[in-house]
């Protein structure tokens, strides 16, 4: 019973970690949730502050699923529903942590970097093409 | 002529299709009796509702700035000729109070009244000579 307990637990983590994991990820001009720009993005500074990210996804995830195996202590057993509740809980902590951590690393890099992004949504549009656009072309028969 | 849209600025996306048509109008960048976009096209290129740019349209037409023709879409009318605009008292009065406020504003920025008149003379004489340089 003890073990379905811990796989649950280790199954949890491998989720959180995912998850953690999927925010380094490039998507919607952000990264762990900052805005950046694809140039910035491939910054090495950036690259740094990923490459801690990940170890610490790792580290967290490897201290959590070897803090798990306390269950398996004899007097520690009886209370074994509630302390998975209570890791669980310290592990979303801790990648609530990282994350943050991290985040306000990225804020800060961009700040000294003065990496500013107009929010201006510009579209432009050539009157002269958009005139000629959707009329018929010359039949092949003349060419 | 390039239209230049914000999508993400406070005016409303039809009031900046107007006004640039005004001012390509008014420095010649859009010569009299050329024709328009159709406001599909436009709306598809610009990637808005045909509403919107129905309704730019519309207020240019009112404005006497185009003249929409059923078969032949729309196109820039003929400029009236000089003075003729100030003889309508509603329209004397409507300039002078967005033109004072915009006054208003520049000296509450702190613009000298020499160096206003200045930039007012160099904006008229780009729309006047039509240099397509107001902005």
């Amino acid at each position: 019973m003890i073990w379905i307990y811990i796989f649950i637990l280790w199954l949890v983590y491998i989720v959180m970690t995912v998850s953690s994991l999927s925010y380094i990820k490039y998507q919607d001009h952000q990264i762990l949730g900052v805005t950046l720009s694809k140039l910035n993005a491939d910054n090495p500074e950036i690259k740094g502050i990923i490459n801690s990210f990940k170890k610490l996804c790792y580290l967290i995830l490897s201290f959590s699923m070897g803090f798990s195996l306390l269950l398996l202590m004899p007097f520690i057993r009886h209370y074994a529903d509630f302390l998975m509740f209570f890791m669980m809980a310290l592990n979303l902590f801790a990648n609530w942590i990282s994350i943050n951590h991290h985040q306000k690393k990225l804020l800060t890099i961009k700040e000294q970097n003065k990496w500013i992004y107009s929010n201006k949504k510009i579209v432009t549009v050539d009157l002269n093409v958009s005139k000629v656009k959707g009329k018929s072309r010359i039949s092949s028969v003349w060419i | 002529m390039i239209l230049e849209i914000d999508m993400a600025g406070d005016i409303p996306i039809y009031q900046q299709i107007r006004n640039q048509i005004v001012f390509g109008t008014a420095t010649g960048r859009l010569k009299v009796g050329e024709p328009l976009p159709t406001v599909r096209q436009l709306a598809s290129d610009i990637g808005v509702n045909p509403m919107t740019v129905n309704k730019a349209y519309g207020l240019l037409k009112d404005e006497g700035v185009i003249v929409i023709d059923r078969r032949h879409g729309a196109k820039i009318n003929e400029l009236p000729s000089a003075d003729d605009g100030f003889i309508n008292d509603n329209l004397t009065a409507e300039f002078e109070q967005r033109a004072a406020l915009l006054i208003s504003e520049a000296r509450m920025k702190g613009v000298s009244q020499e160096n206003l008149r200045v930039h007012l003379n160099i904006l008229v004489d780009n729309i006047y000579n039509q240099k397509g340089e107001i902005l």
